[in-house]
This record gives structure tokens, C-alpha cells and sequence, in this order.
């Protein structure tokens, strides 16, 4: 209930004097892969859904977990109904602010370091992150980029004792999405 | 007698190798990439589906994440994916659509036009901004 309340104040108020406050993907990728030296596992997905306010550095970015595609079919049944539990948990998201955005000048190109501060959910559980992201303003869009590693434990992943060495206790993830000003519809 | 036993330990041998085949076969099968030959479990107007999730969203989910859904509506958009996947959206009165990738052989652009009327049937992977529908096939 709480993402839908700030998904809505976040899409009231798209423009000021003129100038777009808002950002929009609904085509974000995110990747992750695990690896260990029994086997890699990996999966992406590019439905990623992010909506940024520049006006005061506000952020919700949605990732559907039954939308990661795993090359492997027996890899895709235990990532969504083991691991994540897709069924119970359908989506991961962050919930934050990039502070530093509104000291930027978005109409001239560049890239900037920036900080994700908020909560990263994911299978139900919650984590505080402070994250560093690429922000590249390029074409009037923000092009975000960033690398981290989650750590399953942190999320209540929990892995069967017989599979134990084929899953990564930290698994590497990468962001990719263009955030393009909103129009109205 | 020790052709015999020959015998048995090839065949023992041939079983083993078909099975061992079998197995790795199947536990490193693709991915599925479509849903054409799977069945529906409901068929409804994108809007109504949009209407059902921005209403309810849970209750939307016990009804259709995870399930292979038809939905009809008019296009009102058609973009290509990064993998050159076509990437279909409905028109819809909310700022949301219902969203939906064709698998790679469904990708046919040609026949994806905006404005009109067709029947999309995909895997739904729950809502986000837009009801998102993967694996999807043209059935009209």
C-alpha cells in the first residue's frame, strides 16, 4: 500500500515552469549472477519500472521477479519457486532518494556520481542501502548505472543443504536503465 | 558364456549412456520461450485486466501471476526489446497499459499495427506501472 501512495504523489506534478520533474523506464535490465565453482546461474530481466523526481530526488524502481528469464529451465523453476518464491513474493523494489540529483543541471550533458539512499526489498525482507550509481544525462534522458552484490542471507534466501555449493552466498547484480522525462498521456 | 556376460555389460553400458543423456538433457533444457500451446485460464479485455490489478493488485495476482492469460484490446504501441522481441502495449484511460513481449518467432512487427484489434496470449508476471505479459503469442 505504501508503494502504490508514493507511485501516485510521485506521478502528480510533472512538470514545473515548464521543465519535466519526472523521469520514467519501464524498460530498466537488471542481471544478476551467481557463481560459484560448481556452476554460474544467471538471469536478467529489462521490464525494470523506475519512476525519478529530480525536483526533490525521490525514487521507486520495481523489478517482477516471474519477468527474470533464465536460460536454464530447471535454473528459471528454482530461482522463482525455491529461492525467491515468486508466488508469495512477486516483486523486489527500491524505495529511496538520489539526494544529490537536485543539485544537478539536467539540460547540460554529463556524467555525475550520485547516491541511492532507501530500501532495497527483496523475497519480503528489507535492507537499508546506500548505493553509488552513474548517472549519465545524455539527450535530455538520465542514463543510471550501477553495480552491487546482495548478499541472500540478508533477504531470507534460503538455500536446501543438498544444493548448498551450487548457489552464491553473494550474488552479483547490475542496473542499466534510461529514465526518460515523462510525458502526459 | 563370457559372450554373455559381454553382452550384458554393453547393454548395461548403451542404458547407462542413454540414460545419463536423458538426464543432463533435461536438466539442461532451455527455457521454454513461449506459451502458444499452453491453454488459457482466462480470457479478458486488456482494460478490465489493467482496471482488475490498478483495484486490487492482490487480489489481480491470486487470479492470474504466474498463468497464461489471453487479453484483447487495441495496440497502441509497438516497440522492438533489446533482443529485437516485439514489445506490445494496449491503449488504456490510466497512464498504465498492459505489456506485452512476443516470444522471438511471434515477432513478427508486420503484422503488429497500432490501432488495431488483436488477442495476445502471454504469462503474466504481475504489475508494475503496466500489467506485464511475457512468452506472449498472436492468437488473432
Amino acid at each position: 500500500m505504501k508503494l502504490k501512495i508514493l507511485i501516485i504523489s510521485l506521478f502528480a506534478f510533472m512538470f514545473i515552469n515548464g521543465q519535466a520533474q519526472k523521469y520514467i523506464t519501464k524498460t530498466g535490465y537488471v542481471y544478476f549472477m551467481s557463481h560459484t565453482d560448481a556452476i554460474d546461474i544467471d538471469g536478467s530481466n529489462n521490464k525494470v519500472a523506475a519512476i525519478l523526481d529530480v525536483s526533490n530526488g525521490e525514487m521507486v524502481a520495481i523489478v517482477l521477479i516471474k519477468a527474470f528469464e533464465l536460460p536454464l529451465a530447471t535454473a528459471d523453476k528454482h530461482f522463482n519457486e525455491t529461492y525467491m518464491e515468486s508466488d508469495d513474493h512477486p516483486k523486489a523494489t527500491f524505495i529511496g532518494k538520489l539526494p544529490e540529483v537536485t543539485g544537478l543541471d539536467l539540460t547540460v550533458e554529463g556524467e555525475h556520481e550520485v547516491t541511492a539512499q532507501g530500501t532495497l526489498s527483496i523475497h519480503g525482507k528489507s535492507q537499508e542501502i546506500n548505493q553509488k550509481v552513474k548517472l549519465l544525462v545524455k539527450e535530455g534522458k538520465l542514463m543510471g548505472n550501477c553495480d552491487f552484490k546482495v548478499n541472500i542471507d540478508d533477504y531470507g534466501i534460503t538455500v536446501p543443504e543438498d544444493v548448498k555449493d551450487r548457489v552464491a552466498k553473494v550474488v552479483d547484480v547490475k542496473i542499466k536503465m534510461t529514465l526518460e522525462p515523462m510525458k502526459n498521456k | 558364456m563370457k559372450k554373455q556376460k559381454k553382452k550384458i555389460i554393453w547393454l548395461v553400458l548403451i542404458t547407462g549412456a542413454i540414460i545419463g543423456v536423458a538426464v543432463i538433457g533435461y536438466l539442461f533444457r532451455p527455457t521454454s520461450e513461449c506459451v502458444c500451446n499452453k491453454k488459457a485460464v482466462a480470457t479478458l479485455a486488456a482494460t478490465e485486466l489493467l482496471n482488475q490489478y490498478e483495484t486490487d493488485e492482490e487480489k489481480a495476482n491470486s487470479l492470474y501471476l504466474g498463468n497464461v492469460i489471453a487479453v484483447e484490446g487495441i495496440i497502441s504501441s509497438v516497440e522492438s526489446d533489446d533482443l529485437n522481441r516485439a514489445v506490445v502495449a494496449f491503449e488504456s484511460q490510466s497512464f498504465g497499459t498492459v505489456s506485452c513481449t512476443l516470444c522471438e518467432k511471434e515477432s513478427e512487427m508486420e503484422k503488429l499495427t497500432e490501432g488495431t484489434t488483436v488477442t495476445i496470449k502471454g504469462q503474466c508476471s504481475g504489475y508494475t506501472f503496466d500489467v506485464v505479459l511475457v512468452k506472449c503469442c498472436l492468437v488473432n
